[in-house]
Formats: structure tokens, C-alpha cells, sequence
């Protein structure tokens, strides 16, 4: 009701008063400082660029929201701004320009931040205060600095020219208010990945890219093809160095790359061939990586499969040799058609169609009437998308089957048909025949698969039809085709290589067919399909068997005909040397027993590891030592010498477990030895620890540490000082200076002496045990 | 236009894709990957290398100017990788423990491993520090990869934007800036 009240009277003093809206004219120019890039990252050129076809709103600096709001306008193509504005009041202006573009006609980009909450970015000129509503004003040029509101003004420049392209290809016609595409981009946000979401028309640009151009205009890619084609892209993670994709993800990629490189293209970008990813770090080079898509430099490979074959192939489509890329002037194809023919294929053919990949793009390219059969085929050769019929052709049924040597020699072939050579493929089925030899193993194998040939193979009888052998998968993780067949009979078998079923059809592979014919080595009339021994003569089916542990006739059973007593296939005359042990013949494994299993001549061969004589089985406590076995002496030295099963066995003569060697200094006595009790005043070391008495810490019962022990050459002056746990009850002696005095005040014991040389080192004794020694510091 | 037959089977394996458990495609040359997956991606990421750069920031311990600043550089492999030479290079004011300002370290990586590179920093003053890592090596199939990634290391510093001002991040712009 206040503010109602407050607006009346202000309207009412402004009719009183006769005072008129007045017209002013806020100008100028906004750009912001690119950053310019080439194969090693930044090239450290910074040009400024004008902030075109944005939001500008001319502002009241003391007021917010809408009232701070006094007129918007738009950039144009330069930056430039000339906004009418209706003022009554003297105020402080300022202008700003904003990453939107709800001012521009028929214009829908926007680029925010991340993280909640969603705002816009602003770039704002000087105040002018005190400015009077009639009064004209030039902001003049203000630019936005690297850090200082360029990023987000650069991310909404490189989606202009992707909005602006695609409007191109669509008769100039810019998507409309329902699909406005939104850029979010915030320097701190944590995610360096860039993403499109089909969900939200939104595209994500990661952390270190409000600069990577090429990364922001492959995305917009994604964005144009999702409003005006289709994909069946299963999405997720992809690398460049792989060939092997999912054919529909490797094509949403690839085609999403060749549509931000064809940006800078049709805009006469600098290297429109490279596709560049910076650190985003200040400064010249900072490069992520790297890769040319018309060279496909450096992640090569082969067929629709891989993103990288499929942006090269869409790329050379439409590239000539005037683009300003790494071969200006010269094109490694002969074909330039206009963008809009590849991009009408697209849009009119690619959403008809099913699992959208290359391949579909190949057939749409032709449907839709584009032509140059030709030319189209030796481009997408230069990626070895080989979708044209090979030179077997048409080898579709066993009739009019390729014929082949079956020498080994590899026979590259693709799956396409062209059965009316309108250039759109069909599914194809190669047939191949060869002159099979009886008992020859053959391998029939598909190898080298380019693009999605997921080859299968069958052999065919000579009939053509009745399936021999056949085989898919060489392993679950290898796709190519194995056959291994050794035919009974010889005649002409028949091979088909067909594509397997899966997202599509066409693909190349090489075929290799091979026979291995038996040899007869030892030229004794057989082969070595049945000599069991090729390699000697008196060997073979039929020979006569001989008791010598060898099988001559190649029966399977050796000495066949002759006595085997414990039957364990070994004849006593063919070198059993045991015939009533089944266990024990020539074909046993020595163990370590005590008998000769192997009827090699020797006993437990093998098993004598130090070669003493003795073996592991036959009582060598210890087989990696040689000292010791049984036999030997036994020696004081803690181990068992001579494998009798004790450890120094006779040298504790006085019984009381510790023996001379063990740490016993007296074994007449078996009241001393290492774990006794220490007697205080027996004068004996009762337990071995070379302390007798009060010097053993066990009967030390007081601790005196000496805290000074100095000599003076000035007056040859000794001085000691020591503490005692048992102060002052205690009494230290200074050997061989006398009784220490107690000082109370410092709690210590003291003794100087004057004109006595320097002992070197001076030992403290206390009544109640403890003693202390420490070298004399000379001063 | 591709014949009705291929239509058919391709109606059968959108089926059998609906039914058989996505699978990730190999490093096998002549695999053709396990074509399973749904259609119509929700997400498309942008190209990369078969190689991940991150740095984490574990600890810092601050001192009155500068502090330590303990950070562990993981390499994460999608594929075989040979001889994958790692560097770390470290701006003014930051050196390693041993005073260096260079590290280089060159190790194999298996397909779907991450190497952990743990290193103390040592940060003469506070302030923004940008830390370069650089990696390169080959797959099994001889393709360079390289990867190169800036961090950004603060020690007594903030980053952060400037206020929002009637529903913009409103930076104050430079006068002049024409060319």
C-alpha cells in the first residue's frame, strides 16, 4: 500500500511538474580475449574477438532486480550495441552483456554455470555517474580478459557458429524457442569432461576446455544431429585408438566430430583438420592431445568401426584441396560434394533406418541420390571402409564358388554385395572352392578383420551343401573364423564366409586356406598320418616287433608277443628289470624309496642333493649340507650333526641343559650356567654373563650416571659429578680418589682434585651397587 | 536402402541385445565387440585416449607461508600400455622433497589398471600453483598416446567467482581491447 502510495505521488509530481521521458542512447562495443590454438596446444595468440549476437542490458549500478533494469538490446555481428533507453531519473549507468540470447531474434543460446544455482554470465562496463536521461552515451570497447569473464563468452561464441552452421544447412533457419541449447561451464566445478545431454539439449564443457573450441563444436555436433537426425548410440566412454567400437556409438562419434571440425571449415577457421585438447593451463602449448581427422593422425584404423575412420570418411566427403589444412592446396581425395548433400542424408535418411551407422550412411548416401559411385568408393577405401564388391565376386553360391589353390596364400575379400550396382550394399555370402586330398589336415581361417567383418565359416561337402565343419568365433575375444577338417576322401570341398549376425553387415577380412599333406620321412611306405616313428625306417605298420621296449609295428603296445610278468606293459627282455613289481619298469619316475624304480641302474638317483652319500629318504637330516649325515662326529655347534635326532648330544657334562658351546662358562657345575641367579657376593659369574656380583645389573640396585667428568691442564684440575638414584643415603666413590661429597642444593655428588693427571677415564661406585664410567672431557 | 532379410535378423538382435547383458568392447584387434547395450544414448562424452590423468590433493599441511601439499597422481588405462613415461613438472616456489622441480617415471600399464604416484610438494609461499603432468607411450597395437593435464594447486588462496548480480556472474570488464 506504501509503495502504491509512493508511485502515485511520483506520477502525480511528474504531470505537475510537465517533466517527459526522456531518450538516450547507450553504445559501444563488447569482445572478449581468445586464445588461439594449433597441434601443440596454445600458440600464446590472444586477439581479441567481438561478443556477438548477446544479451546487453543498460542498468541502474544502485538498484537491483528489475528496477535496476532500464532497457536490453543485443550485440550484433561486431559486438557493437546501440540501445534506445526511456529514463526520467539522473542516475549511475553501466552496461553489461550477457551469455544469452533472449534478445536476439530467432537466436536460443544460452551458457551458464554448473553448479546450483543456474545463473548466466555478465561482463559489465565502467559506472558513468551522474547521468542525466538525455544524455547519449558511448561505453566504448570493453573487453572481457582471460579469467575475467572470457571463457564463458568464448564457449558462447564457438556455439553460434555451430548453431549458425546447422542453420546454414537447414536453408538458414536456426532452431526454434524449444530447442534452445544451453552450454554449462564453471572454471571450479571438478569435472574436466566434456558431455552432451540429449535429455536436457545441454551440453557440459568440462573444466579445462572453455578454450578447446574443437572439443565445444564436437558436442553442438552431437546437439545438431539430435534435433535433426537420429542415432541408436548406446553412449558411454570411448577411446580413439579403439577399432573395434559398437558400430552405432562409433558413428554418433564420429560423425559428431567431423560436424564441429566442418564449423571452422565452413567458417575458415585456422587447421578446421586438427581437433585439439588443451590443459587449459596460461600460457603457450599446454596440450591435452591431439588428432587430424583428415590424416587420422595418429589413431589409424580401419573401417566403420572407429570413430576416427568414420569422421575421416564423412570429412572427405566434402573437403577440397583449398581448405587451410595441413596440406593446403593438395586433397587426398577427389571428391568435394557440398555439405548439404551429406547432411541431407542425415536428416532424410539415417532416421529410417536401423542400428544408424557408417554403413547406413553408405546406402543413404546412394537412396538419396547423391552419386559419384566411383569417387565415393575410393574415399572411404582411404579408411578401408570397403563397401564395394571384392574381385572374388559373385562367388554367392557354391556354383559360381572362387576357386583357390589352398596354399596358404591370404585372400582379401569384403562382405558387400552390389547385385543391380546402384552402390547400396547388400548382405553378402563369398563362396570358395578347393581340391581336397585325403588325409591332407587343412586350415580354412578368416584373418584381419577391418570395419565390423564378424566373419563365420562353414565347409561344404562336394555336394556344396552338406555342412562338414564350421566354426564363428576363433575364441569368445577373437572374432575371426578357424576351421581345422582332414578329409577321408579327396574331391572339391566348398567354403562359405559369411558375415555373422550382428549391427550390421558390410566389413573386409582376408581368407586363407592351407593343407598340410602327410610326408613319409624315412621312405619306409608310410606317412606319417600312421608311422608312429617317421623317422625310422624299421618302424611302421606292419614291421616285425622286436623285445626291445619299442613298439615296431605301431600297434600301440611295445614287445607285444613276449612275456610281461607283472603286466605292467613292460616285457623283462625290453627292459623291465623288475617283472614281478608292476611298479617298478623303465617307464616309472625314480622316487626316493631305496630301489631302482626306473630301471635306469642306479637307486634313488636324484635324491642326494649334496652329494654326501647319503639321500634325503635314506637318513640325511639335512640334504643341502654335506657336513652333515649319519656318520659324523657331533660337534658342539647347535644343529645335529649327525642326524641321530639330538643337538650336541655329550657336551653338557654337568646335566644342567646349557652346553660349553650353549653359553655354559662353567660345566663342572651345574649351578652356574646361562640362566642362574645371580649370587651378589659369592664372587662368582653365576650366570654366564661375565658380571661377578655388585657389576651385574641384577645385584646393581642404585643407578649413577656421571654428568661431568672434566680435566683441566690449567692447575691439572679433575672434576666429577654424578647422580644416584639412592641419594643422599647412598655413598659414591671415585675410584681411586675418594668418597664423592653431596651437594643437596643440586642433588648430585661432587669431588675435585687439583695437580693430578688426567685419567682418561674415571669410574663412580655407589655403596647401594651401580657404577657409572665415562671418558674424561678434556677442557 | 539394405535388403528386408537384414531387417528381419536386425530385429532379431535388437531383441537378443534387449535380453543378453551389455558387454565392453575388447582391445582385441579382431574383436568386433559384444554389440549389446541400449539404444539412444542419454550422454555422449567427448573423445579421448585410451589413458586418465588425475591428480587428488590428500593432505596439505599449512604452514605460516606455504605448507606441504601431499597429492597422488593416478594413470588409469583403458588399454595395454607400454612405456608410459610420466612427467611431473612443478612451477616457481614448489619443488619436490628431494628439491627437485622435474619428476620422470616410465612403467607399463594393463588394460583397465591404475598406477597411484603419491608425491609431497613442498610450497616455498602461498598462492595458485599449476602443477603440469604429461604422459605418452604406446599401445600394444604401436598407437602414440599422450596425455597432458594441468592442476591446479591453491595454498592459502580461494578461487571463486565473482557475486552474482540480478541472475548474472557479472565480471567487471576492461576498457579498450579493439583489434
Amino acid at each position: 500500500m506504501r509503495l502504491l502510495k509512493t508511485g502515485t505521488l511520483l506520477t502525480l509530481l511528474w504531470a505537475a511538474s510537465g517533466m517527459a521521458y526522456a531518450n538516450w542512447t547507450a553504445s559501444g562495443t563488447f569482445r572478449y580475449v581468445d586464445r588461439e590454438f594449433d597441434q601443440n596446444g596454445f600458440t600464446g595468440a590472444e586477439p581479441s574477438l567481438p561478443i556477438r549476437l548477446a544479451n546487453v542490458e543498460v542498468r541502474d549500478f544502485n538498484l537491483n532486480g528489475s528496477k535496476a533494469l532500464l532497457a536490453t538490446g543485443s550485440t550484433d555481428a561486431n559486438g557493437n550495441f546501440s540501445i534506445a533507453v526511456t529514463d526520467t531519473k539522473t542516475r549511475t549507468v553501466y552496461v553489461r552483456v550477457v551469455s544469452a540470447s533472449t534478445a536476439v531474434a530467432t537466436l536460443y543460446l544460452r551458457v551458464e554455470n554448473v553448479l546450483t544455482p543456474k545463473n548466466t554470465y555478465a561482463v559489465s562496463s565502467a559506472n558513468v555517474p551522474n547521468h542525466t536521461p538525455s544524455t547519449n552515451v558511448n561505453f566504448g570497447t570493453v573487453t572481457a580478459g582471460i579469467g575475467a569473464g572470457a571463457e564463458p563468452f568464448n564457449i558462447y561464441d564457438v556455439a553460434l557458429r555451430s548453431v549458425d552452421y546447422l542453420a546454414s544447412l537447414n536453408g538458414g533457419v536456426r532452431p526454434g524457442s524449444s530447442n534452445l541449447l544451453t552450454l554449462e561451464w564453471e572454471p571450479f566445478s571438478g569435472n574436466t569432461v566434456s558431455d552432451y545431454d540429449f535429455g536436457n539439449k545441454r551440453v557440459h564443457v568440462g573444466d579445462p576446455s572453455s578454450y578447446n573450441d574443437t572439443v565445444i563444436q564436437h558436442e553442438t555436433g552431437h546437439y545438431a544431429y539430435h534435433l535433426n537426425s537420429a542415432n541408436d548410440s548406446p553412449g558411454g566412454v570411448h577411446h580413439l585408438t579403439d577399432c573395434s567400437m559398437d558400430l552405432r556409438l562409433a558413428f554418433e562419434e564420429g560423425r559428431a566430430t567431423y560436424f564441429g571440425q566442418s564449423v571452422r571449415r565452413f567458417y575458415a577457421l585456422s587447421r578446421p583438420d586438427l581437433y585439439v585438447k588443451t590443459t587449459g593451463a596460461p600460457g603457450p602449448g599446454n596440450l591435452d592431445f591431439y588428432f587430424n581427422i583428415e590424416s587420422e593422425t595418429p589413431y589409424y584404423c580401419d573401417g566403420a568401426a572407429s570413430e576416427v575412420a568414420v569422421q575421416s570418411s564423412l570429412w572427405d566427403i566434402n573437403d577440397a584441396a583449398g581448405v587451410a589444412d595441413g596440406t593446403p592446396g593438395v586433397d587426398d581425395d577427389t571428391l568435394s560434394r557440398p555439405d548439404a548433400d551429406s547432411w541431407d542424408v542425415h536428416k532424410n535418411y539415417i532416421p529410417s533406418s536401423t542400428n544408424k551407422s557408417l554403413e547406413d550412411f553408405w546406402d543413404g548416401w546412394f537412396v538419396r541420390g547423391k552419386g559419384f559411385k566411383s569417387a565415393m568408393e575410393a574415399t572411404f577405401d582411404l579408411t578401408n571402409a570397403e563397401f564395394f564388391q571384392d574381385s572374388s565376386e559373385p562367388n554367392n553360391t557354391s556354383a559360381t564358388a572362387m576357386p583357390n589353390p589352398g596354399t596358404g596364400n591370404p585372400v582379401h575379400q569384403s562382405y558387400f554385395a552390389d547385385s543391380n550396382g546402384d552402390g547400396t550394399g547388400e548382405a553378402d555370402n563369398d563362396y570358395f572352392s578347393f581340391n581336397a586330398t585325403a588325409g591332407t589336415a587343412y586350415t580354412i581361417e578368416t584373418l584381419n578383420l577391418w570395419g565390423d567383418a564378424n566373419t563365420s565359416l562353414e565347409l561344404l561337402a562336394s555336394n556344396g551343401s552338406t555342412v562338414l565343419a564350421s566354426n564363428d568365433n576363433r575364441t569368445p575375444a577373437d572374432f575371426t573364423s578357424l576351421i581345422n577338417y582332414t578329409p577321408s576322401s579327396s574331391g572339391t570341398l566348398y567354403v562359405r564366409s559369411f558375415h555373422s549376425t550382428d549391427l550390421g553387415i558390410y566389413g573386409s577380412y582376408d581368407l586363407k586356406i592351407s593343407g598340410n599333406a602327410p610326408v613319409d620321412a624315412d621312405s619306409d611306405g608310410y606317412n606319417s598320418s600312421v608311422d608312429c616313428n617317421d623317422n625310422n625306417a624299421s618302424i611302421h605298420p606292419g614291421a616285425t616287433e622286436v623285445c626291445d621296449g619299442v613298439d615296431q609295428d605301431c600297434d600301440g603296445i611295445r614287445d607285444d608277443g613276449f612275456p610281461d610278468g607283472d603286466a605292467d606293459g613292460w616285457a623283462s627282455c625290453g627292459g623291465d628289470c623288475n617283472d614281478a613289481n608292476a611298479s617298478v619298469n623303465p617307464g616309472r619316475t625314480e622316487v626316493c624309496n631305496g630301489i631302482d624304480d626306473n630301471c635306469a641302474g642306479g637307486i634313488d638317483e636324484g635324491f642326494d642333493a649334496d652329494s654326501d652319500g647319503f639321500t634325503s629318504c635314506g637318513g640325511d637330516c639335512n640334504d643341502a649340507n654335506a657336513a652333515v649325515h649319519p656318520g659324523v662326529t657331533e660337534v658342539c655347534n647347535g644343529i645335529d650333526d649327525n642326524c641321530a635326532g639330538g643337538i650336541d648330544e655329550g657336551f653338557d657334562v654337568d646335566g644342567d641343559g646349557f652346553t660349553t658351546c650353549g653359553g655354559d662358562c662353567n660345566d663342572g657345575n651345574p649351578a652356574i650356567r646361562p640362566n642362574a641367579t645371580e649370587n651378589c657376593s659369592n664372587g662368582v659369574d653365576d650366570n654366564c654373563n661375565n658380571l661377578t656380583d655388585a657389576q651385574d645389573p641384577a645385584c646393581q640396585s642404585d643407578t649413577v650416571v656421571i654428568t661431568k667428568a672434566e680435566w683441566k691442564p690449567q692447575g691439572n684440575k679433575l672434576t666429577v659429578w654424578a647422580t644416584s638414584t639412592q641419594a643422599p643415603s647412598a655413598v659414591l666413590t671415585l675410584v681411586g680418589y675418594g668418597t664423592m661429597v653431596y651437594d643437596s642444593v643440586n642433588n648430585r655428588y661432587t669431588l675435585t682434585r687439583n695437580n693430578t693427571p688426567n685419567p682418561g677415564s674415571v669410574t663412580v661406585t655407589s655403596s647401594q651397587g651401580g657404577s657409572d664410567t665415562e671418558t674424561v672431557t678434556v677442557l | 536402402m539394405k535388403g528386408t532379410s537384414r531387417k528381419v535378423w536386425l530385429l532379431g538382435l535388437a531383441l537378443a541385445i534387449t535380453l543378453a547383458p551389455a558387454a565392453v568392447a575388447g582391445g582385441n584387434p579382431n574383436s568386433k565387440s559384444a554389440k549389446g547395450g541400449a539404444s539412444s544414448a542419454t550422454k555422449e562424452v567427448e573423445p579421448g585416449p585410451p589413458l586418465a590423468l588425475e591428480v587428488r590433493l590428500v593432505n596439505l599441511q599449512k604452514n605460516s607461508n606455504g605448507g606441504v601439499a601431499s597429492v597422488s597422481l593416478d594413470a588409469l588405462a583403458s588399454v595395454d600400455l607400454q612405456e608410459v613415461t610420466l612427467t611431473v613438472k612443478l612451477p616457481q616456489d614448489i619443488t619436490f622433497a628431494d628439491g627437485s622441480r622435474v619428476y620422470t617415471q616410465t612403467i607399463n600399464l594393463s588394460a583397465g589398471s591404475t598406477f597411484d604416484l603419491p608425491k609431497d610438494l613442498i610450497v616455498g609461499k602461498d598462492g595458485k600453483y599449476t602443477v603440469s603432468i604429461e604422459a605418452s607411450g604406446t599401445t600394444s597395437q604401436g598407437k602414440p598416446v599422450r596425455r597432458g593435464l594441468a592442476y591446479k594447486l591453491l595454498v592459502g588462496a580461494q578461487d571463486k567467482l565473482p557475486p552474482v548480480k540480478d541472475g548474472a556472474i557479472e565480471y567487471q570488464g576492461a576498457p579498450g581491447g579493439g583489434n
